[in-house]
């Protein structure tokens, strides 16, 4: 019975340990190439209120489907060899629309906020616009590097569950903040 | 099988809990702001706090996607609460989060003392990253572990609650924690 805990434990710690040693490096790393990024966005007022919002949400999407992904892996359901099942094209599909439709959303109530905080702000079309935009190319992006890590840790006989939500947190955060820059100086005009 | 992975079901069970999530974090993040003062007297909080938070949640979250797995292939006979993978998985976790933590003390320390900004003792930072990080966890996990069986039960998809969950409420315990304990052991 023991060992059966013990052997438990030394997989999960080796194949947590250097996941979570890499996430704290790119995440301190991102705490200082992301601060100037943000100082950027203040330029355009009332983006910032946006900027938890999409990076919460970018994490709530990306470890629902790597868990959905290592459930499925473990259950045979997906895989390489599978290819693009039926399972994979409904979880992407799924991912992608959540995304969509929860950008549209925050962009709306970070507008609403704002107006009654009567924090300065871009407008309502631009707002919306910039946080749909950016979502959607972070979900893309996102939901790609999910399957491949998850995919090739479970063939190579690694267990997804341990690696996939600790992998994407700190991609999830760079891409989400990278993405919201790189639109927001598109509309704003500051970068080009 | 194939029932769990309609884009429809997904859609339906995660909409309202990202809804949430979105107006959560939004007033947060205007409620956060108050503490940005108490961050800046000791701006080696500053490089702490995003790890951390991060750090906090990934491993509450592998433990929920590890138990959503567990509950779909049933490889445990007994009750989940007592399952040999739920200790292991805790134990192994604890491990490398300790280890984690440690490496971001030293880190964010390393990087203070290089930048020249204001930091508490290392021994006395160790401390309070280690105990509040340890306290988070214990308390995402447990909150992780009964939505996974609940919604199981109710016959949802855990998958689509328990990570997403974990993930959230670890930002608002661990950084309530982690001030917490750094008001207590670092006289801030």
């Amino acid at each position: 019975m023991k060992s059966v805990v013990l052997s438990i434990t030394s997989k999960v710690f080796r194949e947590t340990l250097p996941v979570v040693l890499g996430a704290t490096i790119g995440e301190l790393l991102a705490g200082l190439v992301l601060g100037g990024m943000k100082e950027s966005l203040m330029l355009l007022p009332g983006l910032i209120v946006l900027i938890p919002a999409v990076l919460d949400l970018r994490g709530c999407i990306s470890s629902a489907l790597g868990s959905r992904l290592g459930s499925a892996l473990h259950l045979g359901v997906m895989g390489w060899d599978k290819g693009l099942n039926t399972e994979l094209t409904s979880n992407i599909q799924a991912a992608l629309f959540l995304s969509g439709a929860t950008s549209v959303f925050v962009g709306a109530v970070a507008y609403m906020v704002n107006m009654a905080l009567k924090i300065p702000t871009i407008g309502f079309i631009g707002l919306v616009g910039i946080s749909f935009a950016s979502g959607i190319m972070a979900a893309v992006t996102q939901v790609t590097i999910t399957i491949i890590v998850s995919f090739t840790s479970y063939r190579r006989g690694l267990d997804p569950d341990n690696i996939t939500i600790p992998a994407m947190a700190t991609i999830g955060d760079i891409l989400g903040v990278t993405y919201i820059f790189l639109v927001a100086s598109l509309y704003g005009g500051f970068l080009v | 099988m194939s029932e769990k992975y309609t884009a429809r079901r997904i859609i339906m069970e995660s909409l309202p809990l990202l809804l949430a999530v979105a107006i959560l974090s939004i007033i947060s993040g205007q409620v956060l702001q108050g503490h940005e003062t108490l961050l800046l007297s000791l701006p080696v909080f500053l490089l702490i706090v995003p790890a951390f938070v991060n750090q906090s949640g990934d491993i509450a979250a592998v433990l929920a996607s590890r138990i959503t797995t567990e509950l779909y292939t049933g490889s445990t006979q007994k009750s989940i609460l007592k399952s040999d993978n739920l200790k292991g998985s805790v134990l192994g976790l604890l491990l490398s989060s300790s280890i984690g933590f440690t490496f971001l003390t030293i880190l964010s320390y390393s990087v203070s003392m290089l930048l020249g900004f204001n930091t508490l003792p290392l021994g006395t930072l160790w401390t309070i990253i280690l105990l509040s990080g340890v306290t988070t966890i214990l308390a995402v996990m447990a909150v992780g572990l009964i939505i996974a069986v609940i919604t199981f039960r109710k016959g949802l998809d855990p998958d689509n609650f328990s990570a997403p969950v974990v993930t959230t409420t670890s930002d608002v315990i661990g950084i309530f924690l982690l001030f917490m304990f750094a008001s207590l052991l670092g006289g801030i």
